[in-house]
């Protein structure tokens, strides 16, 4: 019984990771880089989301993130 | 008009033409009037594994390429009258083969058939959308192993594109002596896997790979039945290797 199991649950980590375009850990990584840079302009609301998507082999990234304040800052000419 | 159905897999070796090629006879033998056609050009092999190898004269790149005329091109098997072989050319790789013109050969005999199966050749590259391109259906072959699963899956992520009015799965080589002893995946359980209807189960018996092509074996009728009705009745691979006399069976499958 065990090997079935364990064939099943080999099988569907397989697939599944296969139609992933990038795996969980590695979003979770990126995202954190993101957050670092966002929170020197906004004060984040907890952490961005990521959307990633395949069309015609061109990706499609979008990034969402709420922040309470935008933090002043200027620009010196 | 025939129900033009593409038998493809993925992963090679899993068993595309032998389950199209024992589906056909079976429908064949039921009355239907079946076409058998090789899409696999370069390593085709429909024509060994139906023993008519040496009565083919064209093929169906001589078809396409106007040497002859398409129902020319058909080799009535000996053994089942109502199954037509469309063989395909071993020297034919290095010419380029439309999608387009194999679907035309193909439509162009619908009108007088019931069923038209299309052998795939293993890969999901240029000779795998010629053979999709000609089918109205299809069938996905796979076995219980990891790597035909992942492929299998890949494949029906591609036909999706597709838009056909019907995938269903085929699970060919199942162990019953493993599926009893719970180390092997149900068929049940790789239909879920694989989001796919199953069509059939076929147990890995030698009678079925000896390459004689002559009695059919019992799995396929199910099968055949299910693609006429829309039903879901599948063989029983288990069904030899339970009880006292079973238990023997897989000693002794295990042992030797």
């Amino acid at each position: 019984m065990r090997r079935q199991t364990d064939d099943y649950t080999r099988a569907s980590n397989v697939i599944q990771a296969d139609k992933s375009v990038m795996s969980d850990a590695c979003k979770a990584l990126v995202l954190k880089d993101f957050s670092d840079k966002f929170n020197e302009y906004f004060d984040l609301c907890g952490l961005p989301r990521m959307e990633i998507t395949c069309k015609n082999g061109v990706y499609g990234v979008s990034v969402y993130f709420e922040a309470e304040r935008i933090k002043k800052f200027n620009v010196l000419k | 008009m025939a129900r033009k159905i593409v038998v493809t897999s993925g992963k090679g070796g899993v068993g595309k033409t032998t389950v199209a090629a024992y589906l056909s006879a079976t429908l064949a033998r039921k009355g239907k009037r079946v076409i058998l056609c090789d899409a696999d050009f370069g390593l085709n092999n429909i024509d060994v594994a139906t023993g008519v190898e040496s009565l083919v004269t064209y093929d169906v790149v001589d078809a396409i390429e106007g040497r002859c005329r398409a129902k020319q091109a058909l080799v009535r098997h000996p053994r089942f009258p109502n199954l037509y072989v469309l063989t395909s050319s071993h020297s034919a790789p290095e010419r380029y083969i439309s999608p387009q013109s194999l679907k035309l050969v193909l439509e162009s005999l619908s009108p007088t058939f019931d069923f038209i199966f299309i052998d795939c050749p293993a890969g999901i590259d240029e000779g795998f959308h010629r053979a999709v391109a000609s089918a109205d259906e299809a069938i996905v072959v796979t076995t219980a192993q990891v790597s035909a699963l992942r492929d299998a899956d890949k494949t029906i992520t591609l036909l999706k594109s597709y838009q056909f009015s019907s995938v269903s799965l085929v699970v060919n080589k199942a162990r019953g002596d493993l599926l009893v002893a719970g180390e092997s995946m149900s068929p049940k359980e790789i239909s879920e896997l694989l989001k796919t209807p199953l069509l059939g189960v076929v147990p890995e018996e030698y009678s079925i790979y000896d390459g004689a092509f002559e009695t059919i074996h019992p799995a396929f009728k199910p099968m055949a039945n299910n693609l006429l009705t829309g039903k879901r009745k599948l063989y029983d691979v288990t069904k030899k290797y339970t009880g006292v006399l079973g238990g023997v069976r897989r000693f002794l499958k295990r042992s030797l």
